[in-house]
């Protein structure tokens, strides 16, 4: 079948990780800022208001793609949490308890965690300046690949 | 950093821990319109093939599977994501009722959408019928 290549690849899970950082920030937004009107106030001394300022926060780096894999660990256990005491009482199934939408989170940015922010990202940003410069002090000239791994490129073929 | 590389390491098996379970959740949406398990959902009562909901099911519930095994990975995903952006666009009347996911309910098919596109990209990882297929 077709070879991606591992710079798309990196690509598409920006465009991925913006998406779904804009979707989550949504939440904390509509909370604190009242954009866009979906409901409720949030206070931070419940639970639901701790976990907008989460989203808020939280959802902001991942768009902007900064400290991508912590901010992503600590949004999934968020969603972790979200889903044992909001959805998983109510019934077994995710189909049933509303809580797809928590799983489907918490098991994305487990991911992000693990696969970093991509390319359109400050994290790729910074870790590139600093390569480069460390590239121009030991070689004098900058060598590209120097380093980059794509464990994932054994199996997109 | 060490940890970075050790995370590094592992990314392929959360690519298909991933998969699977967005799989299973999309399969599941599937067999509720279909097959009523766990339990039957009303709107779905007299669902038929003919139907825009019971094309929807199909769709979930032969992708859902097939995603969840790795078979086809990239086919099925590439359907599966066009099925989310379909109902996102054309279902409950969404840009009347607001044009943000989180106004007009559409959070959930926008992820599966987007999770399902990355899929078509990276492929079905270690864990699946379509690594063990390749391997042989």
């Amino acid at each position: 079948m077709l070879e991606i290549s591992s710079a798309v690849r990196a690509a598409i899970l920006s465009l991925v990780r913006i998406v779904i950082g804009l979707l989550f920030m949504e939440h904390g937004t509509s909370k604190y800022l009242g954009f866009p009107a979906g409901g409720h106030l949030g206070d931070p001394h419940t639970m639901s208001g701790a976990g907008g300022i989460l989203e808020l926060v939280g959802g902001a780096l991942i768009v902007l793609g900064l400290f991508t894999r912590p901010v992503a660990f600590v949004l999934c256990g968020e969603m972790a949490v979200a889903y044992f005491y909001a959805h998983f009482p109510r019934n077994f199934f995710p189909v049933l308890n509303g809580g797809d939408a928590a799983v489907l989170y918490c098991f994305m940015f487990l991911l992000l965690a693990f696969l970093g922010g991509g390319s359109w990202s400050i994290d790729a940003l910074w870790s590139n300046s600093s390569t480069q410069k460390k590239d121009r002090r030991e070689h004098g000239a900058g060598d590209d690949h120097h380093g980059s791994h794509d464990p994932l490129g054994d199996f997109t073929r | 950093m060490s940890w970075e590389s050790r995370l590094e390491q592992y990314q392929p098996q959360m690519l298909s821990i991933l998969r699977i379970m967005a799989g299973l959740l999309f399969l599941s949406a599937g067999l509720q319109k279909w097959f009523a398990f766990p339990v039957a959902n009303p709107a779905f009562a007299n669902i038929s093939p003919m139907s825009m909901f019971g094309v929807a099911g199909i769709i979930e519930i032969v992708g859902g599977a097939l995603i969840t095994a790795g078979f086809l990975t990239r086919v099925a995903a590439f359907v599966t994501s066009g099925e989310m952006a379909v109902a996102y666009w054309y279902f409950s009347n969404r840009p009347a009722r607001g044009f943000m996911p989180i106004q007009n309910g559409g959070t959930l098919e926008v992820l599966f959408c987007f999770v399902l596109l990355y899929f078509v990209f990276a492929g079905s990882g270690p864990w699946s019928l379509d690594a063990a297929i390749r391997k042989r």
